[in-house]
This record gives C-alpha cells, sequence and structure tokens, in this order.
C-alpha cells in the first residue's frame, strides 16, 4: 500500500522503460511501467470499431461500447462503480477498434476489474438501457457536430476510407435511432472475443494490475477473428471539393492526404513536414497559441493504417482561400526543392519537441503503444520515433511530399445561412 | 487544492534553503537557493520524457502601487517572453523553435511563466527563463505583441460568462487587496499604460530574489545549475504576501453578461490551516467536480455550466460557484441543495465514496509535469509548499489530511464558513439579448 500511494516526487528518478509484453494467459498486454507513478492506466483495446459495422449499423461500435458502460453492477452504472471506487473510465472509437481508458488508484484494481469483468460476461442490452446509452452517444454527436474541425475531418475520412471503416465515430443520431438491443446484442457475441483483444498499460503496472486486466479480459467469450479490412480508396486526378454547412460563425477549409501510419518509415519525414506546415502560418505571439487561435491546425491521424493527414484552416484567424493558397505554394516547393540544410535542422528540432509532448498523460502512452501494437509494429515505437526524425533527410521530405502531398480531397464547413 | 477556475487559466518563503549543488544524488528531490537570490524546487518524476519548467513570483497581478492596472502582471510577463535580447533569440521564439509549449498565467497574487519541453532540453529551457526574468529586455515590439495577446485574451475571456462573474466575486467579496483586481481587465485600462511602467513592474516582479524555479519531470537536480545568476543591483528579497481585506456585508449584485447566470462566494479557510482548506477542497470535489460532482449530475440536462471550486490563497482562501446559461431556476434549486446537504455529514458509505473520488482526483489532475509544477508553484507562493499535493508521499500533509477527514467535520467546516456572510452576484443578458 504504501509503495502504491509514494508520490513521484518523493522517488528517484525513473524515465519510462521501454515497454514489455506481458502474457497474460488470457490475452497479451503491453505495460511501460513508471516506479514513480501513483496511477494506473490500462486500456483495452478490442478489435470492434466502425470498420466491423454495416452500413445500417452506423454508431453501433459506440453504441455497444456505452451500453457496457451503463451496464449496472449491484444497481450502479459500471461507469459510477469506477469513480466511486476512485477511477475514470471512457471509450473512444476508431476505424479498426474500440479502446477503453482506465485510469484508477492502484488500490481500486481488484473491485473495478471484478465489474468491468461481471459486465463483459453478463451485459445489459435491454430496451431502457440501449436506449439510455443511445441518448449518451447522441450527446456525444451533438457536441462533434458542433465543432467545424471534427466535422471536417469526418467529410475527408468518410471520402478517404472504403466502406465503414470511414463512418463517423459515434455514427448519426438518425442511424442509432434504428438500432436496438438485438443490434448490440449480435456486435457483442460477434467482435467483443478475447482473440480480438489485448491491454495496454501505463504508469504502476504491478502483478496487481496483470491479475486486473486478466480478469477483465478473461470474462470475454474465447475466439477471435480476423483483423477487419481497413482500406482506403484512390484519389482522383483531380481533387474533390465537399462541401456541408453548421451553425459556425466562420468557414472552415480542409485538405486532407494520405499519409504513412505511425509503423510506416516515412513517418518521421511527415512529423518534420507537419512542424513545418504549422510553423508557417503560424503568426507571432507571446505564448504557445490555442487551437483555436491558430490559422492552420493539423490533424495527423497516424494511429490508423492507412493514416490521414489534415490541414485545417480556421476562418478565423485566417481567410480560407488565402491559407489554401499557401499551403498550395508550400507543397510545391517541398515537391520541387529540398530543404535546406538549416531549414530542416530547425524542424527537426521542433518535430522531436512536438514529439516528447505528443503523449504525456497515462492515458495518451497508453493509447500511443496501443497503436504501434495495432499497426503490427513494436510496442516501444513511439520512443523510437526522436531518433528517426533526426535522421530524416531533405530527399526524405521530398520523397514525402511526393508520394502523399500530391494529391488530396479538400472539405469546405461553411456557416448555415440564416433567413 | 488550486481550484478549477484557477487550472481552467492555466492547465516559497518557506522553502529549506540549501546551496546548488548539495541537494543530493541525481533523481532526488531538491530545494535550495539560486544564486541570485530567489529558491529553487526540483521534483523529479518518470512518465513521459518530459520537463516543465517554471518561474513564479509573488506580484499583485493589478502591479504593486495603489492605483491598480488590471493586467499589468500579464502585459509585462508575456512582454519580456516576446522581447529579443540584442543577442539570441525571445522566449517565445525559443519555446517555439524546440516544439516547446509556453503559457503565462496572472492569479491575483502570483504570476507564472511556464514552459514544457523534453526532458532533454531542460537545461536549456531553464537558462532561457531565467536569462529573459533575471534582468528582464523589454523591447517596443515585444510590448506591442504582448498587448495584442493580453487584448486577445481578454477578450475571449468576455464571452465567458463564467470568468465574468468570477470578476464579479472576487471584486464584491474584497474591500482591497490584489483580489479585488481583475487579472484580466479590459483593453482601456491597459492600452496606453507606458513601457516605462510595464519595465518598472518587470523589474521589481521578476528580480531574482523574488523568482520560485521549479522544475518536474524527466530530470535530475543538476538542471539547476543552468540558472542564471541575474542582475547584481536587485534587491534581494522575496516579495511578501500583500493583505487583502474582505468588504463585509453586502447585498446582492446585479450585472450584464451575455448570458443569464450567477454565482456565490465565501471566504474560506487560510492555506496554513490544512485541515479546513481540504475539507474545502473535498466539498468542491464531491459538489462540483466535472461528471462526478453531485450538483453537476443533477444539473446536466439544464444547459447550464456551472463550476465550483475552492481555491487555495495565502488569507483567506475563496470557495466560489459560477452557473451561466440554460435552466436557472433548476441550477437554483440543485446548487442550494446542494450546498444545504453539504453542511450536514454524509453517511459513511456515501463520503468513503466520495473521498476515493477526491483522492483520485487529485492524483490524476497532477498526473504530468506541468500540472506538477502548476501545483508547486502556486501552493508555494501561496506560502505553504509542504501542504502542496504530491509532496511527501503517502505521508504527505495533503494526503494525510484528505485521509483523515471525517464527514462530521466536513459539514461542521461547511457550516462555519457558508452560513457567514459571502458575495452573490446575479448576471442579465442585455434587454432584447444579444445581437446576433
Amino acid at each position: 500500500m504504501m509503495r502504491q500511494l509514494l508520490l513521484a516526487a518523493t522517488l528517484a528518478l525513473t524515465l519510462a522503460a521501454a515497454p514489455r509484453a506481458v502474457d497474460l494467459g488470457n490475452a497479451k498486454m503491453y505495460a511501460q511501467s513508471d516506479d514513480g507513478a501513483q496511477l494506473t492506466g490500462v486500456e483495452i483495446i478490442v478489435s470492434a470499431g466502425t470498420a466491423r459495422q454495416t452500413v445500417a449499423q452506423n454508431g453501433l461500435a459506440a453504441l455497444t461500447a456505452q451500453t457496457l458502460l451503463f451496464t449496472k453492477v449491484n444497481g450502479t452504472r459500471l461507469s459510477d462503480r469506477i469513480a466511486a471506487a476512485g477511477g475514470s473510465v471512457d471509450y473512444a472509437v476508431a476505424p479498426g477498434t474500440v479502446r477503453f481508458s482506465l485510469e484508477v488508484l492502484p488500490s481500486a484494481l481488484g473491485s473495478v476489474s471484478a465489474d468491468f469483468a461481471r459486465v463483459l460476461a453478463a451485459p445489459d442490452t435491454s430496451a431502457d438501457n440501449v436506449a439510455a446509452a443511445r441518448e449518451a452517444v447522441g450527446v456525444r454527436i451533438d457536441a462533434e457536430e458542433r465543432n467545424p474541425v471534427t466535422v471536417g475531418v469526418e467529410m475527408l475520412h468518410s471520402a478517404y476510407y472504403s466502406g465503414t471503416a470511414g463512418a463517423p465515430e459515434y455514427g448519426t443520431r438518425a442511424s442509432l435511432a434504428q438500432l436496438g438491443p438485438s443490434d448490440v446484442s449480435a456486435f457483442l457475441a460477434a467482435h467483443y472475443l478475447r482473440g480480438n483483444t489485448f491491454a495496454t498499460a501505463t504508469g504502476l503496472v504491478d502483478d496487481t494490475a496483470s491479475a486486473a486486466v486478466n480478469t477483465v479480459i478473461g470474462a470475454l467469450p474465447d475466439g477471435s477473428e480476423t483483423p477487419p479490412a481497413v482500406t482506403a480508396q484512390a484519389f482522383p486526378a483531380e481533387p474533390r471539393h465537399l462541401v456541408t454547412s453548421r451553425d459556425i460563425g466562420v468557414p472552415f477549409a480542409f485538405v486532407g492526404f494520405a499519409a504513412p501510419a505511425m509503423s510506416d518509415r516515412q513517418f518521421a519525414a511527415m512529423l518534420v513536414m507537419r512542424s513545418l506546415l504549422n510553423d508557417v502560418a503560424a503568426r507571432q505571439s507571446t505564448t504557445t497559441l490555442a487551437t483555436y487561435q491558430r490559422g492552420i491546425n493539423i490533424v495527423y491521424a497516424y494511429d490508423v493504417k492507412p493514416a490521414t493527414f489534415t490541414v485545417a484552416i480556421n476562418g478565423s484567424q485566417l481567410d480560407p482561400t488565402a491559407g489554401l493558397t499557401v499551403l498550395q505554394a508550400i507543397l510545391k516547393t517541398a515537391l520541387t526543392k529540398p530543404l535546406a540544410p538549416d531549414v530542416l535542422k530547425r524542424f527537426q528540432e521542433t518535430a522531436r519537441g512536438e514529439w516528447a509532448l505528443e503523449a504525456v498523460t497515462l492515458t495518451d502512452r497508453a493509447w500511443l503503444i496501443g497503436a504501434a501494437v495495432n499497426e503490427g509494429g513494436d510496442p516501444g515505437l513511439a520512443q523510437s520515433v526522436d531518433a528517426a526524425i533526426g535522421r530524416v533527410t531533405s530527399a526524405d521530405v521530398q520523397a514525402l511530399a511526393k508520394a502523399y502531398l500530391q494529391r488530396y480531397t479538400v472539405a469546405l464547413v461553411l456557416p448555415r445561412r440564416r433567413n | 487544492m488550486i481550484g478549477a477556475v484557477v487550472r481552467a487559466a492555466l492547465l516559497g518563503a518557506a522553502l529549506v534553503l540549501s546551496s546548488i549543488g548539495a541537494g543530493g544524488d541525481a533523481g532526488a528531490p531538491a530545494n535550495g537557493s539560486l544564486p541570485g537570490g530567489g529558491t529553487y524546487l526540483i521534483r523529479p518524476g518518470g512518465g513521459a520524457d518530459v520537463a516543465a519548467v517554471a518561474l513564479w513570483y509573488r506580484a499583485p497581478a493589478g502591479g504593486f502601487g495603489t492605483d491598480a492596472v488590471p493586467a499589468l502582471g500579464r502585459l509585462a510577463a508575456s512582454a519580456v517572453a516576446a522581447s529579443r535580447p540584442v543577442t539570441g533569440t525571445s522566449l517565445s521564439q525559443f519555446a517555439r523553435q524546440i516544439g516547446g509549449r509556453l503559457t503565462i498565467n496572472a492569479y491575483p497574487e502570483s504570476i507564472a511563466v511556464s514552459l514544457v519541453v523534453p526532458a532533454a532540453r531542460a537545461s536549456d529551457a531553464v537558462q532561457a527563463l531565467t536569462r529573459s526574468y533575471f534582468a528582464p529586455v523589454m523591447t517596443d515590439l515585444g510590448l506591442t505583441l504582448a498587448r495584442r495577446s493580453v487584448v486577445e485574451d481578454g477578450a475571449i475571456r468576455s464571452f465567458d460568462s463564467g470568468a465574468v462573474i468570477t470578476d464579479a466575486i472576487y471584486a464584491t467579496l474584497f474591500a482591497s487587496g490584489p483580489a479585488k483586481i481583475p487579472p484580466f481587465g479590459t483593453s482601456s485600462s491597459y492600452a496606453n499604460v507606458p513601457i516605462d511602467v510595464v519595465r518598472a513592474f518587470a523589474e521589481r516582479a521578476f528580480r531574482p530574489g523574488n523568482a520560485l524555479l521549479i522544475v518536474t519531470g524527466a530530470v535530475d537536480s543538476s538542471v539547476v545549475t543552468a540558472a542564471l545568476p541575474g542582475r547584481e543591483d536587485a534587491p534581494p528579497n522575496a516579495e511578501t504576501p500583500a493583505p487583502e481585506t474582505l468588504a463585509g456585508v453586502r447585498g446582492p449584485v446585479q450585472a450584464r453578461g451575455v448570458e443569464a447566470g450567477f454565482g456565490l462566494g465565501w471566504a474560506g479557510p487560510p492555506i496554513s490551516d490544512e485541515r479546513e482548506a481540504t475539507a474545502f477542497d473535498f466539498i468542491a470535489d464531491y459538489l462540483f467536480y466535472p461528471d462526478t460532482g453531485v450538483v453537476q449530475k443533477a444539473v446536466r440536462n439544464t444547459g447550464s455550466s456551472v463550476v465550483g471550486t475552492f481555491v487555495t490563497y495565502h488569507n483567506p482562501g475563496v470557495f466560489l460557484l459560477t452557473a451561466s446559461g440554460g435552466d436557472q431556476a433548476a441550477v437554483h434549486a440543485a446548487v442550494d441543495a446542494g450546498l444545504l446537504a453539504i453542511r450536514h455529514p454524509l453517511d459513511a458509505a456515501a463520503f468513503a465514496a466520495a473521498r476515493h473520488q477526491f483522492i483520485y482526483h487529485i492524483l490524476s489532475d497532477d498526473e504530468t509535469a506541468s500540472a506538477l509544477a502548476d501545483t508547486y508553484g502556486w501552493y508555494s507562493v501561496e506560502g505553504n509548499p509542504g501542504y502542496a499535493p504530491g509532496e511527501g508521499g503517502a505521508a504527505g500533509r495533503y494526503l494525510a489530511a484528505a485521509n483523515a477527514l471525517t464527514p462530521e467535520f466536513v459539514a461542521a467546516t461547511a457550516a462555519k464558513y457558508l452560513d457567514r456572510p459571502g458575495a452573490a452576484i446575479t448576471i442579465s443578458p442585455p434587454p432584447g439579448g444579444l445581437p446576433r
């Protein structure tokens, strides 16, 4: 107990070691233990993302995950039980997977894992519970709809990925209305299988944490499936233009490219390119600008293979037409002219710093390990990226531009007209 | 706790002194004196390969004189960050170039300048921060950029109903002292402040003797050797806490805002009363922590935004809540019910669950190097670094106080302070609503 509660501040310096694979018997776990940590972060990753849905099942992956969190144990929802024990739980849906993120006091791991296991073994797919889950997912959809960046990125993903892999993370309210208890039950039975699942853990990861993860995954039925196919559609020679409108004050423009995933050879060069694009359109400022203060933001979804790279132009800071012109000029230069050595060096430095700050919370670090594993990469891949950035050459950046940045799709999110 | 309000804006006189380098083994926590005066606090930790490096100053956000200029502290700190010295780069440029994050926060009684950087650049960050602030350079361009930044921050904040209500609570609760002066202000309050005034503030507030250097993350104590000494002619002492005077009983205050809302505020225990201050942190967490607070749950479907927090100031602390938008009647009812219920002891099971949540939130909120640096900086500058959550582990004073709370003590502490007169603010939108 004493060890579990020791604060980082009181311990000798212990840098995060490389993640190690732990064979739990029921499943694999990839753990990165920090001796100074006071909390345990766990991701349970199930091959049950949007790519497992049919077209008619838009939103089912999210609805299923939410249904689990709302299943009651001894009269209290799982999410509330975990909170009362001293922790939190959430989920995120990706094309290939759904991830359950747990963060708990180490002393609560036993009760939390037992509760989670009970829910996985006997989920409540009653009409009432699914209806409550549907409403909760609907609230998330509403929030996404109010954010022009998520709207734009979802438009581009929908155009980029084949089939349901590009479906919106939570579906739509209309599509959710068509889904009921039988859909959730069937989705659970088909995809929530032990062989479809693995875990990552960060923070205080000891034998208790390993046992807890084993308990959770062990509650799933035996079985496995072939990973879902997540494939991209080819870009046409002429860029496609997608347009929609929302209740927003200013227009946003998005340019979507294919991109190397985290485990791809050209990933480090793309991080250098991200730093360059982030910088060239940024205005002078006293402190680091928040996202909403930036004219250009990059959304690099490298945790999905094939990956996407979206340049978002914020109309409140930069005229979208001007932003698109600047972007085209930069890309043209990148294609035709190698970066000067001093420019390359500068943006390598920036990229290394940005990468170091990419994932600092337990949850984010666990996600990064999971992303590498899910792509078939080394669980410690994230820790090798700094050195890979240092090895990027001007020729690498130019080759990257030629491979990925010549074809793209444009999406516009415009303010809705009012009468 | 620093409090949700303060943390959202983001997100030690009592230190035991020692000499640089005498702090012990690499990786061990270290406290000590900086070569030019001031103190340092190094708290190595595992986890992500990053470091947070921060300079904290006790300095009223509105200035040292009797004629306060709202946002002067923020303006001065921003101008120094953006000013390029004769040689080298500005702090802003340094942060941008290395892919780090630079933030500046001004609170009623303190100013914080924080860098989060890759751990390998921690020494460079210490050097860059101390170079910029221990002998501050202020250029016209730097001040221009700072004015632009402060104007932008203020404009954004003016649309934050909770922030507007918070400022009104402080202005009502206090008769005088730094807490009465809003740390943001309006552009008219500082647009024409001469550079000499800003520079004079910077030279006094940011002198090495008034500095507290905090470094957390994947570092060791040798990082402090990168600190530069600063000006030799600067007074070596630190500023003492400025007195805060409560206003006493006042009637409800009406104000205009972008949407309907209300706020309540009370003077709470000082940071030196660790038992009571921890009880108020617990109360704020139990009632108002996002998603899990009982009031938050009650107002979930009202369309209202509710924030409640206890801010651990030197003396007194401040317990406040703001509610804006949505179904105001429903929110009033939920808040009243919550504030009434907390004056009575919770049953044992509910209390145990609430304390688990509270301790989890404390640890989770401070799990990153930058959050931990903020916490150490805040508790140090408010005069009780040994009470900072994160200090001392399970045997540390904060967690010990949290574990020692009882339902009866929490209820008694709530009644003791909340039965006293406080500030009550009501915000109304303009007649006919805002122009679209």
